[in-house]
């Protein structure tokens, strides 16, 4: 009978735990006791016969199914924005992207000045006024397919996304870009305007056309903080790869805010 | 080129911080555009898939367990930093899951026929790769022998039999996945493969 000492002494010795000088005296041991080495065969066996299962035992397709939304959707949502957006999903089959501000607003309520309502899903953001300087200044990150991870060609869906756009004091007409994907489109801000519209044409999940062409104007900043609303209409957005964010820019030989 | 042109395009707010000079922020950004959840599926889908088998005996409530399990990775990845293993991390959130899971079913013992259809599956395999008949049935018997035998052990002998010798993980990296020391890693399998001689030997 293998005493448990003994035991766990073989179990390290098959896994290869054991040091130089607890194997050599080991095995010295185990070349005089025909018990502990009918052990050591019948362990390595085990071990050889749980590994074949666990390689054989491959999942149905069904998981790939079932986990299908989760591959498509692609990262998820940080955990505050998850818990404080009024919906985290849409995502669609469309042709343009189309972006549109209105400013001046203080207020949450959904933008209604648009002839596309009808057929939006609408998404506030929950990206509070931030006071760092270095911080993005609004993010759109509702783009994924969540409520519809099989979107159909047929099955266009706009969808408008409102969020928050902190301006921090000292910024210019060219601190701003929207970016979407890796295509920057600039911002241009000019006060006591209102309104910012912009038309991208997506195709393959990039950005192939903007109008008008030498980017967006005008645009109304009123006070610091400026809530930005932003319609988005896409196609290739719907892989949950592409986001839109505004973001800064430091243009060459401007002095960085802050 | 553009300040963000570098930035791959699964994580533009990221690559946003990155430009913000912050180093923390960078390092952040960096280290969580180290995995997607379809690189961590596509390597760990037969992993967990297993492991849920094993410990639920149904195929019907580890498809269940495995969808939980990965809706969990999913919304856990954008807060893994690297700090651990991959593979630890992963199969800390099967385990806590399927633990929690059994326990919530009441510990309740399971029928041991419930495998039964997809032993045959691989057994046939088994089979179809042998290269002669009576070592192909030789050895499926031997594997069914096996897997019944760890179905019959106590649940913290089948984890940590199956996570070392199913799954080739390391004492330390099951002592995190257990949160145990690796003191007792050790002697609880040497325990558990005894305990498996024993049931297969029978």
């Amino acid at each position: 009978m293998i005493d448990e000492k003994t035991f766990e002494t073989l179990s390290r010795y098959v896994d290869g735990d054991l040091g130089p000088d607890e194997t050599a005296a080991f095995e010295y041991k185990l070349a005089g006791d025909d018990e502990l080495g009918r052990a050591l065969i019948d362990l390595n066996d085990l071990r050889q016969s749980l590994r074949t299962v666990a390689l054989d035992d491959h999942p149905p397709a069904a998981l790939d199914h079932m986990v299908r939304p989760l591959r498509r959707a692609g990262r998820p949502m940080p955990q505050r924005w998850a818990v404080t957006a009024l919906v985290g999903a849409a995502a669609v089959l469309v042709v343009s992207v189309i972006v549109v501000e209105e400013i001046g607003r203080t207020g949450w309520t959904p933008w209604t000045g648009s002839s596309w309502k009808e057929d939006r899903k609408i998404f506030a953001l929950s990206n509070p006024p931030s006071r760092d300087p270095d911080a993005p200044l609004g993010t759109i990150e509702s783009l994924l397919a969540q409520d519809d991870p099989e979107p159909d060609l047929a099955d266009l869906e706009p969808l408008e996304v409102m969020g928050p756009l902190d301006r921090p004091p000292g910024f210019d007409n060219s601190d701003l870009v929207l970016k979407i994907g890796t295509t920057e489109v600039p911002v241009s801000v000019a006060e006591e305007n209102k309104g910012l519209r912009v038309i991208l044409r997506v195709e393959g999940g990039r950005v192939s056309s903007c109008s008008p062409p030498e980017g967006i104007e005008p645009t109304l900043v009123l006070g610091d903080v400026c809530r930005q609303m932003l319609s988005v209409e896409g196609l290739g957005l719907h892989d949950g790869q592409h986001e839109a964010v505004v973001v800064k820019r430091h243009e060459s030989g401007a002095p960085a805010p802050g | 080129m553009p300040p963000y042109e570098h930035c791959a395009t699964a994580i533009p707010l990221q690559c946003g911080d990155v430009l913000s000079d912050s180093p923390r922020r960078a390092a952040a950004a960096r280290s969580s555009l180290a995995v997607t959840f379809e690189e961590v599926y596509s390597r760990f889908r037969r992993p967990v898939w297993a492991l849920a088998r094993r410990l639920t005996r149904s195929d019907d409530e580890a498809l269940d367990a495995c969808q939980e399990i990965f809706l969990r990775i999913w919304r856990g990845l954008d807060g893994f930093r690297n700090e651990a293993k991959l593979s630890t991390w992963v199969f800390q959130i099967a385990w806590n899951f399927l633990r929690s899971y059994r326990r919530s079913r009441g510990r309740q013992p399971i029928p041991m026929e419930s495998l039964k259809d997809d032993h045959s599956v691989m057994i046939g395999r088994i089979r179809d790769r042998a290269p002669d008949a009576e070592r192909r049935v030789i050895a499926s018997e031997k594997l069914d022998r096996v897997e019944q035998a760890l179905g019959r052990l106590a649940e913290h002998h089948q984890i940590v039999l199956w996570l070392k010798d199913g799954e080739d993980l390391s004492y330390q990296d099951i002592a995190t996945i257990l949160d145990v020391p690796i003191g007792t890693v050790r002697s609880r399998l040497a325990r558990a493969r005894r305990a498996l001689r024993g049931e297969v030997g029978q």
